[in-house]
């Protein structure tokens, strides 16, 4: 994924990336599904279940 | 036809099921229909924005399961524009779930929640993740008695009070509560637990220890029940395990007045809905009028020497 990033920063290509986490209620209840993102306004955590799992490639983060 | 209301002090439920804090939003609305819950229980929120814990975040283990989600939180401000006008649409109660850092920060909060719309408020003063090693307030008698105290000055709402089990003398802590103003007691929150994945050597959540709950914890919590309804004149709400209308049925015999459902949610989203149908079910079969009477209805009472039970 940080390849990735790479590439598309440097050739201005626009990506997306599925991303897996465990899950316990998948219906964005329990909270436990969560991934970091790099956002304007700092990290910011999202769901995979119900934001995701596909998020804009230059925003995730690899922990 | 069995009637399923039950009273929680002044408030009546159409029946006695809910959600457990934490295992319960929006998104449940797509797989059953909330008008049927005796209430709507939220997630726990606290006043200020909160990240909750590094992931992993829940693992398996046997009949249950670890969490250490933390309390992850938009902060009340966000509850109040966003989540608050979904619940309005349903006829049931709202149970909000708080939390704080400190007894003024319960107070606080709650004066923020003093809001048509909001119908009860839960104390969250058990939560074994939030504070450093599990602490919690309702670990001590003394410490739930100044949280309680305060909560009550701030809030005419109803008041319940969620107990943990992390606590060596729960009776007390109990009593303590009820002393203080609570209107009702929630016995109980999630078992301090942890595991470790021996192939890699890694505790399998990413803080190492976390809550267990699912049907391994049920007997504890129920034994929690039970010594909790002898020691209070005040109703207890029951949660640990329940998966099952019979699980439900030995929580009220045990002496709840209504229960709490939360990993079985996880397991069938519909789990609520058919321990209502369930319950409705039992009754028929035994010939029971009206739920409210099954509780504390154990043969031979509530008054089992605890001393004689433990030989
Ligand atoms: C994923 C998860 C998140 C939880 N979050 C909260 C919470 O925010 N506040 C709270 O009071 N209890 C929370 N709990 C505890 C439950 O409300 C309940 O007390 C516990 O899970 C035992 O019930 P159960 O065995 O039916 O799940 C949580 C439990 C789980 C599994
Ligand atoms: S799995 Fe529960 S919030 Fe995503």
């Amino acid at each position: 994924m940080l390849l990735m990033q790479r590439l598309g920063r440097e050739l201005g290509i626009a990506g997306e990336v599925a991303m897996e986490q465990q899950m316990a209620c998948g219906l964005g209840m329990c909270f436990c599904c969560v991934r970091s993102f790099q956002t304007a306004d700092g990290i910011e955590s999202r769901r995979v279940c119900i934001e995701g799992p596909v998020f804009k490639l230059d925003e995730a983060l690899s922990w | 036809m069995v009637d399923l209301a039950v009273k929680i002090g002044n408030v009546s439920l159409a029946n006695p099921v809910m959600p457990a804090s934490g295992t319960f939003a929006e998104g449940l609305a797509q797989v059953i229909s909330f008008d049927q819950l005796g209430a709507m229980v939220t997630k726990t929120i606290t006043a200020e924005l909160r990240g909750g814990n590094p992931t992993p975040r829940v693992a398996e283990v046997g009949q249950a399961m670890l969490n250490s989600i933390g309390i992850p939180s938009k902060g009340v401000g966000y509850f109040i524009e966003h989540a608050l006008p979904f619940y309005q649409q349903f006829k049931c109660p709202l149970v909000v779930s708080v939390s704080a850092p400190t007894a003024d920060g319960f107070a606080d909060i709650v004066q923020l929640l003093d809001l048509p719309g909001v119908s009860i408020i839960e104390a969250n003063i058990s939560c074994p993740n939030i504070e450093e090693d599990g602490n919690a307030f309702a670990m001590q008698p003394r410490s739930t008695a100044i949280v309680v105290g305060k909560l009550r000055k701030a809030t005419n709402k109803p008041l319940w009070v969620k107990l943990t089990p992390n606590s060596t003398d729960i009776a007390a802590v109990a009593r303590a509560a009820e002393n203080a103003g609570a209107d009702a007691l929630v016995v109980a929150n999630t078992i301090l637990a942890m595991s470790i994945d021996v192939e890699t050597f890694r505790p399998t959540l990413g803080n190492i220890m976390g809550g267990l709950s699912g049907p391994a914890l049920k007997p504890i919590t129920l034994r929690m029940t039970y010594q909790c309804a002898k020691a209070v004149n005040i109703p207890v709400i029951g949660c640990g395990g329940i998966s099952t209308a019979e699980d439900a049925v030995e929580y009220m015999l045990a002496g709840a007045s209504a229960v709490q459902i939360g990993t079985a949610t996880f397991v069938r989203p519909r789990s609520m809905i058919d321990v209502i149908e369930g319950l409705a079910a039992f009754c028929d079969r035994k010939g029971i009028k009206r739920i409210d009477e099954l509780t504390g209805a154990m043969a031979g009472g509530l008054h089992v020497s605890e001393f004689e039970a433990a030989q």
